[in-house]
């Protein structure tokens, strides 16, 4: 009974990511209103038209610690929308920007899952910076365990990468790369990893207003075709 | 006996002289940008294209600022009454807007020379 609950589990889709590289640099006192949304689009009919939408609150409390409540809503190909989990995140920055050659942070997360079926998900994530001028790269290395009901004892981990150039406030182009590479004691090859690329944009669309754009192309078989991401966040002192 | 004397003071003196510029140089130069009266201060903020620098904020005025300087990518979020740093350079030359990103009417330029 155990086995087939667990092969049935393996069918399902792979939770998603929300696509974003994260800034290991904490904004004191500020708080922030953020929506990170992505539609994909797949030849596979079980991975085309998912959607995934979060809604989240970040609060500065010091120049080295934020916290953020996060909730996101999928939307699954053969169902409707539903309220899939919820997280809690820390993120801690480990360093003044730019004292050191890099900068770092720290993100720790707590993930319920609210769908059945769905283990909770702990997360530690790595997050380093580079600021050259008016480029910036950044760079987030992060390891996945799942907890509770439904887990799967290996943990995961995954890359992101970004690289911009900052042109001006309103329009500053890059590119994002992200790699789920899989669990750790059974690591598979490129094409059985998801492996995506693409053009990003930045920007302010008002005071305190800032949009995270792109286009993001799977480069690997296990990849979505294209995902397209609309992050939009709003900052404001309290 | 007095020349000899006088030579390695000299010598000493110089070496001396020579390593403080050495160390001036390697050294890390501060400038500071205030708000206060709801403007920057100065508003125009002169720094050389060669090197690393610290700069500080100081917010003196009741509520909170981000300083953002967008082409550089930086946004330093000092609250009310409290001084915030970073570390920037070495700078390619060329102004640079720097603005409090919560209310872009306040403003500068950070001229990179």
């Amino acid at each position: 009974m155990k086995k087939l609950l667990f092969a049935s589990l393996a069918l399902l889709p792979a939770p998603a990511l929300a696509l974003d590289v994260s800034s290991p640099y904490v904004k004191e006192g500020l708080m922030e209103i953020e929506t990170k949304n992505r539609i994909d689009d797949d030849h596979r009919q079980r991975e085309d038209d998912f959607r995934r939408h979060s809604l989240s609150l970040n609060y500065g409390f010091s120049r080295w610690w934020a916290l953020e409540v996060v909730t996101e809503l999928e939307k699954q190909p053969d169902s409707g929308y539903g309220l899939a989990a919820s997280a809690i995140e820390n993120t801690f920055q480990l360093t003044t920007r730019g004292a050191y050659w890099l900068d770092a942070g720290i993100k720790l997360n707590y993930e319920m899952a609210h769908e059945n079926g769905e283990p909770d998900e702990m997360e530690a994530r790595l997050m380093l910076a580079k600021n050259v001028s008016r480029m910036r790269y950044m760079a987030n290395i992060a390891v996945k365990q799942e907890v509770g009901d439904y887990s799967n004892d290996n943990p995961t981990s995954e890359v992101r990468l970004q690289t911009r150039y900052n042109y001006n406030k309103y329009f500053s182009p890059g590119v994002e790369y992200y790699a789920e590479l899989g669990e750790w004691s059974d690591m598979q090859g490129w094409n059985a990893q998801k492996h995506r690329f693409g053009p990003a944009f930045y920007g302010k669309l008002a005071d305190g207003v800032a949009y995270d754009t792109g286009l993001i192309f799977g480069i690997s078989d296990k990849a979505e075709d294209t995902v397209f991401k609309l992050n939009l966040k709003y900052e404001f002192s309290l | 006996m007095k020349h000899p004397m006088k030579l390695k003071a000299l010598a000493l003196s110089m070496i001396l002289t020579s390593t403080s510029a050495i160390a001036g140089e390697a050294g890390e130069i501060e400038y500071e940008i205030e708000f206060k009266n709801n403007q920057f201060a100065p508003t125009e903020l002169v720094v050389p294209a060669d090197r690393k620098f610290e700069l500080e904020v100081e917010n003196e005025g009741s509520e909170e600022i981000v300083l953002s300087i967008a082409e550089l990518g930086i946004e330093i979020a000092v609250p009310a009454g409290a001084e915030r740093e970073a570390y920037l350079g070495p700078l390619e030359p060329g102004d640079y807007e720097f603005e409090d990103s919560l209310n872009s009417s306040r403003k500068g330029i950070l001229r990179v020379q």
